[in-house]
């Protein structure tokens, strides 16, 4: 049989078991749904009348806009927005590629400490940082807070995968239970920096715990941005071997992929999203298992499609989290960390109870 | 040429393999038999990579040791006995995986309708948009098997000889099945391909297979065809019963039948 014998005729209505046509349109569908939810974002405040269209404009040069709708949609939501889609797609990411590594639908950054080791890290950074030489602080500058949690969370993640996988093979049990425990860990510890800070550290501690994307402003998004945008264009090059990774590490291997090298980027990739996302957000949970697995839903598990989709609808997600954190106590505002778990924690249950087979493997 | 020489694998200080030598030639179908336990897998994934052994693999005279991952996966495809799948594929999403390899090197542009003929090889067609968790175990076998087909699909590339390595790759199957599978092998094999399999089924071994290992408790017992390895001694002493060779005429190799021990065939109806 040669290949010119078993070419098909060619078929004009969509093959059956191929959903990457349906991928394709969700994606575009997410386009538009995460430009409308930018825009409601950058339009809902308590500014009153804000012509947000005008504002947009009014910056490049194309009509007029009143100064205090330049100041309220370019100063304060604008970073806030912004901040709340690149967290989200970095945590709905991170939740696809880990997911991806340990070959598990249940593994989250939240759940199984690496936003913990990440906490820590931005912790000892603002409490201990002022110990560093000079010249170190004077390098590292602002970035030192995002990079001390970023290789928090990469610390975390490796030791999470070192105890939990075993000859490829990762334990959801091993997996959850580590995670618990790392967690436990690296709060003790955080504790006990907590402990020792000053009363000036304790108020950047206070800001930074609050864990929302109400503190967003241009100088913080400048500093974790381009640590989020490099795990996020990292991730789709992963794509190929997170796929032939869901058939085992032995397999993939045997299809070509250079399997330790793939899991050195992932885990970094994980780092660097879910840090830089606790620097300036404090801990988000949920968005990262909540996103990946609605998505396998519809469009099935090909990381091809499935990372740069969770990239969009993480946003989505988090935008829209945030504006129910701005409405429920209205005026006041919910930490947006309080609004995930509440949409997050039954859903993950759900997915628990449709899994039960996952656990008891 | 797959060769492997005077190959040991421990686990602990138990002894899997014994220095075994063994070679498989393009263009055959090589059989590896023995009794469960023998090592016969053990054996498969030093080959593959998979164990850490002592010695050496060669494939068509390149130490394994120097080729990357993705040039073995272009000159070989392996077939594991089983293994779960994390996420939920349609079977042509999982039959596509096969041209990981091919995408990887830009060799798989074009390539698109390969996994719908390994389907349709496999016996699967109009399987395509079913899920893979939603599958028999021999139909999930077989999807597996048009997976590693798609990936080596043409048996010679630029000259040399590309290998299938079966693990036991009939083992879930029915009868009618088994003889798809086994024919595909051989198809293979015949046209410039090589083919290493683990086979439990001794009569199929013999209609299929041109050279047979036999290995017993680490140790290689003997190795050749499959009329000079399949005989009642070599047999009935490995696999410790009692078995008869027959060589029926429709086709050459010999038939292995079991032969009941005297108290249970004594409680048989006549």
């Amino acid at each position: 049989m040669t290949i010119a014998e078993t070419r098909p005729v060619q078929n004009m209505k969509p093959l059956a078991g191929d959903r990457r046509a349906k991928a394709r349109l969700l994606r575009l569908g997410l386009i538009a749904l995460l430009a409308l939810t930018m825009l409601m974002g950058l339009g809902w405040g308590a500014a009153g009348d804000t012509d947000v269209i005008a504002a947009l404009l009014a910056k490049f040069g194309i009509g007029e806009a009143r100064l205090v709708d330049m100041t309220v949609v370019w100063d304060i939501r604008m970073p806030r927005v912004l901040t709340g889609a690149l967290v989200g797609a970095a945590l709905a990411v991170a939740g696809a590629v880990m997911q991806g590594l340990f070959r598990n639908p249940l593994a989250d950054p939240g759940l199984v400490g690496v936003s913990a080791g990440a906490g820590f890290g931005a912790v000892a950074a603002i409490v201990l940082g002022g110990l560093l030489p000079f010249a170190l602080q004077n390098l590292v500058g602002a970035y030192l807070v995002p990079l001390a949690a970023f290789f928090g969370g990469w610390v975390s993640t490796l030791v999470l995968y070192k105890i939990a996988t075993r000859g490829g093979r990762t334990s959801v049990a091993t997996m959850l239970l580590a995670g618990i425990a790392l967690g436990a860990l690296t709060g003790a510890l955080t504790g006990f920096i907590v402990y020792k800070a000053t009363d000036d550290q304790l108020r950047d501690l206070t800001f930074w715990g609050m864990g929302s994307v109400a503190g967003a402003t241009w100088a913080k998004l400048l500093t974790a941005g381009p640590i989020i945008a490099l795990a996020l264009i990292t991730a789709p090059f992963l794509a190929r071997a997170l796929d032939a990774l869901a058939l085992g590490e032995a397999v993939a291997t045997h299809m070509g992929i250079d399997t330790q090298r793939m899991k050195r980027i992932a885990i970094l990739s994980v780092a660097g999203s879910v840090g830089a996302s606790v620097a300036i957000t404090g801990g988000i949970g949920f968005i990262g298992i909540v996103v990946p697995h609605l998505l396998r839903l519809i469009q099935g598990p090909e990381h091809r499609n499935l990372l740069p989709n969770a990239a969009l609808l993480g946003a989505i997600m988090l935008l829209l989290a945030d504006m129910v954190s701005r409405l429920a106590v209205s005026p006041a505002e919910l930490p947006i960390g309080i609004v995930t778990a509440c949409l997050g924690g039954p859903f993950f249950l759900w997915i628990l109870l449709k899994n039960r087979a996952l656990l008891e493997s | 040429m797959i060769v492997a020489s005077d190959i040991s694998v421990h686990f602990g200080a138990r002894k899997v393999l014994d220095a075994v030598d063994f070679s498989a030639r393009a263009g055959e179908v090589t059989a590896i038999v023995g009794p469960n336990g023998s090592g016969k897998t053990t054996l498969l994934r030093a080959m593959t990579g998979e164990q850490a052994f002592t010695g050496e693999v060669s494939l068509d005279g390149t130490s394994l040791s120097q080729l990357s991952a993705l040039d073995l996966a272009q000159r070989r495809a392996v077939l594991p006995q089983s293994g779960n799948i994390a996420f939920p594929f349609t079977v042509l999403e999982l039959v596509r995986l096969g041209l990981t390899a091919g995408l990887s090197t830009g060799r798989a542009s074009g390539l698109e309708h390969l996994p719908h003929a390994a389907l349709a090889r496999v016996g699967l067609d109009g399987f395509e948009g079913r899920m893979v968790q939603e599958l028999s175990g021999g139909e999930r076998q077989r999807a597996q098997l048009a997976r590693v087909l798609v990936q080596i699909w043409e048996p010679v590339l630029d000259g040399q000889p590309r290998w299938l390595i079966l693990d036991e790759p009939v083992s879930a199957l029915d009868i009618g099945h088994q003889l798809t599978v086994m024919e595909i092998a051989r198809d293979y094999a015949r046209r410039g391909g090589g083919v290493i399999a683990v086979m439990h089924d001794l009569n199929l071994t013999s209609m299929f297979a041109d050279r047979v290992t036999l290995l017993s408790e680490g140790k290689l017992r003997a190795e050749g065809t499959p009329r000079e390895v399949l005989t009642d001694h070599a047999l009935s002493a490995c696999y410790g019963c009692a078995l008869r060779t027959n060589t029926p005429p429709p086709c050459g190799g010999p038939w292995i039948l079991p032969q009941a021990s005297a108290v249970t065939s004594a409680a048989l109806p006549a």
